[in-house]
C-alpha cells in the first residue's frame, strides 16, 4: 500500500486476474464501483435492481474475462456489461417501466399510478427546479436533495435506450464514441438517443424552470459537433 | 417570432447534436436566430444537458459493495459451505471460475450466485435483506432524495420483492409479481443464523493498514491455528460474520488488534475485512476491508 508503488492499470488487473490472482478482479471492481454504481443506479432507477444488476454484471464479467481482448479499454468493457445487465434487468419487470409521451399533464397521474414509488418521490416541483439552470444560485442543501429527486424522476420517465444513452453521455460525461462501444450502437445513434432524450425531458424541466427561463446564453444555437 | 414554422424540440435536439446538415441546418439555424420561442427552446435543451451534468454522482453503499465483494470472492473459490478452504482449493477455484462458461448476454445470466440470492430457501438468500434495504434507504436518501426513500422503505412489500430477487435469474419476474404484499421479512437474517460454523482465534497479532493483506494471509497459511477461543463464536459475532461474508464460512475469524485497538479481522478467500468488538449484522462496525 506504499505510495511509491505504482498501481497495476486495469488491463494488468484483468490479466492477473485471468491468470488466476483471486484478489485481482475485487481490486478492479473497487477501482471502479463507484462509477460502475452510478451506471447501474441511474439507468436502472432503482437501488435495488441497480444493486442486482450490478452484481450479476460483476460476475459476468469474472468469468468471462479471459474473452477479453482489449479491443476497447477494460472500463468501456465493464460499462458495457453493466449497462446491459442494467437494461437485462428492466426488461425483466416490465410493469415498472416507465414511459412519458412528453405531455406534462400526463406526468402527475402516470407518477401516482406507479405503486413502487408513490408519486410523492417523482412529482417535480418547480421551486425545487429553478435551482438547477444556469445562472441561478446554488440554493441550499434542502434545494439539492430536491434537485436530485427531480433528475431522478426525470430520468425514469425516458425510454430505457435514451436514458442510458443520456446517463453516460450527459451525466457521466463519456465520449459520444465510447458510449457507442458500450451500447454497441453507432455514434450517430448516441446522438440520435440522447437528443431525443434531451428532448423528451425539456418539458419537464422547462416545468422546473419556472419563471426563471431565457438565462441561458443565446450562442447556443450552433451545433454541438461531435459532443452528442 | 417569425413565421409560421417552427422546429419542434426534437429537431432542435438534433441539430445541436450535429445530426441535422445541409439546407435544413442553415434553415433551422436562421429560425433559431430570429425566433424568441426557438431561441428559448434552443436555451432550454443546453440547461437539460447542464441539469444532468451538475446532479451529484452517488457513491456506491457499503452494504451493496461487501455483498458483491462476497459473491466475488465466492466465484472465486466455488466453496461449499460445508468444505474448509486450503490454499489448493483456492487456487483450483479462481481457475475454474475464470473458466466457467458464459453466461447470458453481456449483462448476466441466471447461474447460481454464491453472494446473492440463488433460491429462495437457506440462508444465502437471506442475508442480502438488511443489506439491500440498507443500501437502498441509502440510495434512496442520497440519490432520490428524502421522501422517496422513506416511502420506499414503508412500503415493505416492494423492497422484499426487490431484494429477494436480486441476483437472482430470469426466476426473479415470477418471484416479484407473485410476492404477496405485507410478505417481506426484515433485519434479521443473520441473527437467525445457525452459530459455532467456525472458530475464533486470538493470534494476539496487531494488524496494520499498511501490511494488513499479508498479516491475514500469514494468518490463513498457518496450518493449525492455536489458542482459539471457546469454539462457539456469540451469536452476534457469528451474524456479524455471516453478514459480512454473505454466509460463506470465514476462512479466519481472528480476535486480535488492528493499530492497537481490539478488533475482529474476517477473512474469506481473497477478502478481508477489520471490525469493530462490537460487531452485529446491523451494525458491522467495518473499520477497513482490504483484497488478498
Amino acid at each position: 500500500m506504499g505510495p511509491e508503488v505504482p498501481e497495476p492499470s486495469d488491463a494488468e488487473l484483468l490479466r492477473r486476474h485471468v491468470a488466476g490472482d483471486t484478489a485481482a478482479f475485487g481490486l478492479l471492481f473497487q477501482r471502479h464501483k463507484d462509477r460502475l454504481w452510478a451506471v447501474a443506479l441511474r439507468t436502472t432507477c432503482d437501488p435495488d435492481d441497480a444493486a442486482d444488476a450490478l452484481q450479476e454484471a460483476m460476475i459476468s464479467a469474472f468469468r468471462r474475462a479471459k474473452d477479453f481482448r482489449g479491443d476497447s479499454a477494460v472500463t468501456t468493457w465493464l460499462h458495457r456489461i453493466v449497462v446491459n445487465a442494467s437494461l437485462d434487468r428492466l426488461r425483466r419487470r416490465p410493469a415498472r417501466s416507465v414511459s412519458w409521451s412528453g405531455d406534462p399533464d400526463a406526468l402527475e397521474s402516470m407518477l401516482a399510478q406507479d405503486t413502487r414509488g408513490g408519486p410523492s418521490r417523482a412529482v417535480p416541483s418547480p421551486r425545487a427546479g429553478a435551482g438547477l439552470l444556469p445562472g441561478a444560485p446554488a440554493g441550499d442543501p434542502s434545494d439539492s436533495v430536491e434537485t436530485r429527486l427531480d433528475v431522478a424522476a426525470a430520468l425514469r420517465l425516458l425510454p430505457e435506450q435514451q436514458r442510458a444513452a443520456l446517463v453516460l453521455v450527459d451525466m457521466l460525461g463519456y465520449p459520444v464514441a465510447e458510449v457507442a462501444v458500450i451500447l454497441a450502437v453507432s455514434e450517430g445513434t448516441v446522438k440520435s438517443r440522447c437528443a431525443r432524450g434531451r428532448a423528451r425531458l425539456l418539458p419537464f424541466l422547462a416545468h422546473l424552470r419556472g419563471e426563471s427561463g431565457n438565462q441561458a446564453a443565446a450562442d447556443t444555437v450552433s451545433p454541438e459537433g461531435g459532443g452528442g | 417570432m417569425t413565421g409560421q414554422w417552427h422546429p419542434d424540440a426534437t429537431a432542435l435536439a438534433e441539430y445541436r447534436a450535429g445530426l441535422t446538415g445541409g439546407r435544413r441546418a442553415r434553415r433551422l439555424a436562421a429560425h433559431v436566430a430570429s425566433c424568441a420561442d426557438c431561441t428559448s427552446v434552443n436555451d432550454q435543451l443546453a440547461a437539460v444537458t447542464t441539469v444532468l451534468a451538475s446532479a451529484p454522482e452517488p457513491t456506491m453503499p457499503d452494504a451493496v459493495e461487501s455483498r458483491i465483494m462476497a459473491a466475488l470472492a465466492t466465484e472465486a473459490a466455488l466453496v461449499t459451505e460445508a468444505s474448509p478452504v486450503t490454499e489448493a482449493a483456492h487456487s483450483t477455484a479462481a481457475k475454474r471460475g475464470t473458466a466457467l462458461s458464459p453466461v447470458g448476454g453481456d449483462g448476466g445470466g441466471s447461474r447460481r450466485r454464491p453472494g446473492g440470492r440463488s433460491g429462495r430457501s437457506g440462508p444465502g438468500n437471506r442475508w442480502l435483506r438488511p443489506a439491500v434495504l440498507a443500501s437502498a434507504a441509502a440510495a434512496c436518501l442520497v440519490l432520490f432524495g428524502g421522501v422517496y426513500g422513506i416511502t420506499h422503505l414503508s412500503s415493505g412489500s416492494s423492497s422484499s420483492s426487490a431484494a429477494s430477487s436480486a441476483a437472482a435469474g430470469s426466476e426473479s419476474s415470477a418471484l416479484a409479481d407473485g410476492q404477496a404484499p405485507g410478505t417481506h421479512t426484515r433485519l434479521e437474517p443473520a441473527d437467525s443464523a445457525p452459530a459455532g460454523i467456525f472458530t475464533v482465534t486470538a493470534s494476539g497479532t496487531n494488524y496494520l493498514p499498511a501490511t494488513l493483506a499479508p498479516q491475514v494471509r500469514a494468518q490463513l497459511a498457518r496450518p493449525a491455528r492455536t489458542a482459539a477461543l471457546p469454539a462457539t463464536p456469540s451469536a452476534q459475532l457469528s451474524a456479524c460474520v455471516l453478514h459480512l461474508t454473505g454466509h460463506m464460512r470465514p476462512s479466519l475469524v481472528d480476535r486480535a488488534m488492528y493499530q492497537g485497538k481490539p478488533a475482529y479481522v474476517i477473512a474469506v478467500t481473497n477478502w478481508a475485512w477489520v471490525v469493530g468488538t462490537g460487531c452485529t449484522a446491523s451494525n458491522p462496525e467495518l473499520i477497513a476491508s482490504v483484497g488478498l
